[in-house]
């Protein structure tokens, strides 16, 4: 091999090996940008590509394919030569010396030896350098979005709707969910048998679409709207008189004065009375007739006595408790008679409601104001006689202390306590009815924000649900934030009086500057034209054409300047047309 | 593998490398300046080909060619260009001859001008077409036929022809023929201020150049042969023939330019002219091989007058040398089937 076929191989593999980094970095560049590609459908779309084994397939498609491109781009030894020539500014000695390599002629073998002379001190690592590759700016950005791509969570690039499923399946989905919050409120309301109506609305099937709903909105709308009417019910049950009147003793109980002294027996008793424990106040009046009646059987005549005293004060308590001095005075100052008053507290009927509400009436009260004193009235009427009630039984409770009167303070204490434990009953239903709308706020909550991530079934992937912890609902929403600040906008557009005024400068207009002249060299030919329009247009074409075939018009106007002689063409013969119809006529008309 | 260059060889191109210095020096005797335009000349005459002098009235163009002739041991003749002037002024013309001694009468061909082996055809655009056309034959085949006799001209033969790019007033532009037949166009331009010093010193003070011939025509014919050994490796000539082709409107190898401006484009001659030329520099140079840069060194004194611009390069101004320029810098020197 000689000095020029060495130096030249040399050359030849550090070209392959510069081509095959420049298509190295392309192909990776590739690469990354599908990876990226990849990864981008497979996050958007939640497919279940493994990223790994694909990110390395491309990687080995990239090397295998540049090495396939490099061996087959590999420069060939004249290629090379002149590279190298170009390089090292041989003036294409070595490229004409490897050419001449072998012949005879001696200009050649001249060549030959002056290739080989200056090859034998060529550095070909100095003149062809292995360079980095060029688009390496390419690669690593394809990479370093690909990685990017990589790092995006899962959701992020989802729509609500891909995050939501298709509608099938949030259908499936919210139907699981509202049977699963329905099934609860059953389970409460089956627990009390004052629903059994109520829950037979549950039942029902749904308004819209004749029960078929397609939409999982729908099917959570419609199920909102029946715990509503459940929770209507229970609201308007919770409202009744004799709940009401229970809350309103709790309130006259909680103005029972304690009894003077500390150990004083039924201080326990008006204790629990003031606090509303219906249960406790049940106890108390249990223990205090049982303690009558041990001290009775020991003859403790003193202690019975002052507990009768006790007690009948109490009694006298609630007999100025039931009377609300607030209500009365109203309804007098509305014009009821004091008897009628005490006849409405004591016993109030239905016609003496009536008169009452006219009476209001026609004393100028709106509705409002009349239905809810009559509510009040009712409420204070119940409330004032079950208080009464209450004290009648204390008194006679009271009565042991007299001779003879032992059986009756029993029988007093008994009521006393029956008494309390009705109220007991009618309180543990109130507390029962606010459970059950507690519970039905909570299942109407859940079903108009469900979670997020399990669309309130309370399971995702087959699991628990990790957003809820299995409840189903997104859970209590944030409440209000602070008061907002107003905005200042912009004052109110007005229109303002506008007016013009036409005005003329004084200024001195002269003739301008020429910018244009075409001049004529010749004589001006005066008199009448004796050249037929149709010769000078011929001749004008002629002329056209000429400068056409001597490329002397542009060829993108060459076009337009043929159409244009030829419509003159055509105006022309048109024109020649006319004049002889004309002249006909005229010969026409002579002749006439 | 070669040990050394053959000796005859490495003589010959020495002594070419001399003469051609001696010549130019010789020349320098006379010409102030105008180094590429005398290199241009030189260039032409070892390879064999024509010029063509264009240049404002006064730059010494007449003045290059007539020391030219006399630095050459060769026939000088001058034709001076003018409207009336006639082919039969130029080729010759067949004349009726008497015999003194035996009174017989015969037609004899009498030899013009053209019969020599410089020929400086001054302001050869004054003349009529038909008389510029008198050169054609003897300018290609460097022969003279006239009244079906074939007359050859003697070796060495050169037209140096002169033209005046302004006062085109009573002038006949060359026939596209006759000007591919020049191998060079040259274009004289203004002297320096230096050279213009020089030019008044030597012309105003009774300076007279002593020019010496230094070259016989045997010599030059020699030198022309010499110069056609030179070695022209494929892809080189693949260059050669590839940037030429850019000269063709519309064809493969056609820049943008050319497709814009160019209404003809250089035929086969140029490529020969940038081949001979290429491998005369390349001899020059000290090299037995031409590259891409002597090729390009002769493009555009080759390529001038072989290209036509069409009326959109001429309404915007554009010479042929900067289509030219751009041709020589959008073709690349390794052709992708080469590459």
């Amino acid at each position: 091999m000689t000095q020029i076929e060495r130096r030249i191989r040399t050359t030849q593999r550090r070209l392959s090996w510069n081509r095959w980094f420049n298509t190295a970095s392309w192909c990776f560049a590739m690469g990354g940008g599908l990876f990226a590609l990849v990864v981008l459908v497979q996050r958007l779309f939640d497919m279940s590509w493994p990223l790994f084994p694909i990110a390395q397939g491309l990687g080995a498609f990239a090397i295998i394919s540049s090495i396939i491109w490099a061996v087959l781009k590999r420069d060939d030894a004249e290629s090379a030569a002149a590279e190298l020539d170009q390089a090292a500014g041989l003036k294409e000695r070595l490229s004409s010396g490897h050419f001449c390599l072998g012949q005879e002629d001696p200009f050649k073998q001249a060549v030959v030896y002056d290739a080989e002379r200056i090859s034998s001190a060529l550095s070909v690592r100095s003149h062809i350098p292995l360079r980095f590759p060029r688009p390496f700016g390419w690669t690593a950005g394809s990479i370093l979005l690909a990685a990017m791509m990589f790092l995006i969570t899962p959701g992020l690039l989802k729509s609500t709707e891909a995050m939501e499923g298709k509608p099938e399946e949030k259908v499936e989905q919210t139907e699981v969910a509202v049977k699963r919050r329905l099934d609860k409120v059953r389970e409460l309301a089956e627990q009390n048998p004052v629903f059994e109506d109520i829950v037979k609305d549950l039942d029902k099937p749904d308004t819209q679409s004749g029960g078929q709903l397609k939409k999982a909105g729908q099917i959570r709308h419609e199920a909102i709207k029946k715990i509503d009417r459940l929770e209507d019910a229970v609201k308007q049950k919770r409202r009744s008189a004799d709940y009401e009147a229970v809350k309103r003793m709790r309130k006259m109980f909680r103005r029972l004065k304690q009894p003077k002294s500390s150990d004083a027996p039924t201080q326990k008793l008006t204790k629990a009375l003031n606090n509303g424990d219906f249960q406790a106040a049940k106890e108390e009046i249990k223990s205090l007739r049982e303690q009558l009646a041990t001290l009775k059987a020991d003859g403790d005549k003193a202690m019975v006595k002052k507990i009768s005293k006790q007690l009948d004060d109490l009694a006298k308590q609630l007999e100025k408790l039931a009377v609300d001095k607030n209500l009365a005075k109203k309804l007098e100052q509305a014009g009821v008679k004091k008897e009628d008053l005490k006849r409405m507290l004591e016993n109030l009927s239905k016609k003496d409601l009536d008169q009452l509400k006219k009476q209001l009436q026609e004393k100028g009260w709106n509705q409002k104001q009349i239905q809810k004193l009559a509510k009040k009235l009712q409420q204070q009427q119940k409330a004032g006689s079950l208080a009464k009630k209450l004290a009648n039984a204390m008194k006679n409770g009271g009565q042991s202390g007299a001779p003879g009167q032992s059986g009756q303070s029993m029988s007093g204490l008994s009521q006393a306590g029956e008494m309390l434990s009705e109220l007991e009953m009618l309180d543990s239903e109130m507390q029962q009815l606010d459970s059950v709308m507690a519970g039905l706020n909570e299942s109407k909550n859940a079903l108009d924000k469900p979670c997020g991530q399990c669309n309130g079934t309370g399971k995702s992937g087959g699991r628990s649900c990790s957003s809820c912890g299995g409840k189903g609902s997104g859970g209590p929403g944030r409440g209000m934030g602070k008061m907002g600040q107003g905005r200042g906008g912009l004052a109110p557009e007005q229109e303002t009086n506008v007016a013009f005024k036409v005005e003329r400068g004084k200024v001195h207009t002269g003739q301008g500057a020429i910018i244009g002249q075409i001049l004529i060299d010749g004589e001006q030919v005066k008199g009448d034209v004796d050249t037929s329009l149709e010769r000078v247009i011929s001749a004008a074409e002629r002329d056209a054409s000429d400068r056409i075939s001597r490329d002397r018009v542009p060829r993108q106007y060459q076009k337009a300047v043929r159409k244009y002689f030829s419509n003159m063409q055509e105006v022309a013969k048109q024109g020649r047309g006319s004049d002889a119809a004309a002249s006909k006529n005229e010969e026409d008309s002579s002749s006439d | 593998m070669a040990t050394q260059i053959d000796p005859a060889v490495e003589k010959a191109a020495d002594e070419f490398r001399h003469k051609f210095e001696a010549l130019k020096r010789e020349v320098g005797k006379a010409i102030v300046g105008h180094d590429e335009i005398v290199d241009g000349v030189l260039t032409a005459l070892f390879i064999g080909g024509h010029v063509l002098l264009e240049g404002v009235p006064g730059l010494g163009k007449t003045y290059l060619i007539r020391t030219l002739a006399d630095a050459l041991k060769l026939q000088f003749s001058r034709i001076q260009f003018t409207p009336d002037l006639m082919p039969a002024d130029i080729i010759g013309t067949t004349i009726i001859s008497e015999d003194p001694a035996s009174g017989r009468r015969s037609f004899e061909f009498q030899n013009g001008p053209i019969f020599a082996q410089i020929l400086l055809a001054d302001e050869i655009n004054r003349a009529t077409p038909k008389t510029q056309s008198a050169l054609l034959e003897a300018m290609q085949e460097h022969t003279v036929t006239t009244g079906g006799t074939t007359h050859r001209l003697e070796e060495p033969f050169f037209v140096m022809a002169t033209q005046n790019p302004i006062e085109q007033e009573g002038t006949y532009p060359l026939p596209e023929a006759q000007l591919d037949r020049f191998m060079f166009k040259l274009v004289v331009e203004y002297s320096s201020r230096d050279q213009l010093k020089t030019i008044l010193d030597r012309t105003t003070a009774g300076y007279k150049a002593d020019v010496k011939p230094v070259m016989t025509g045997d010599e030059i014919i020699g030198t022309q042969k010499l110069v056609r050994r030179v070695v022209m490796a494929p892809h080189v000539q693949d260059y050669a023939v590839r940037v030429m082709m850019a000269s063709h409107p519309n064809g493969p190898y056609a820049i943008e330019a050319t497709n814009k401006y160019v209404r003809w484009g250089a035929s086969p001659r140029a490529a020969q002219t940038l081949t001979l030329g290429a491998k005369l520099n390349a001899l020059l140079d000290g090299r037995f091989n031409t590259s891409f840069s002597d090729v390009q060194k002769v493009f555009l004194p080759a390529m001038r007058h072989r290209v036509l611009l069409n009326f959109e390069g001429e309404a915007e101004g554009i010479s042929t040398d900067d289509v030219l320029r751009e041709m020589i810098d959008k073709t690349p020197t390794m052709s992708e089937a080469a590459a």
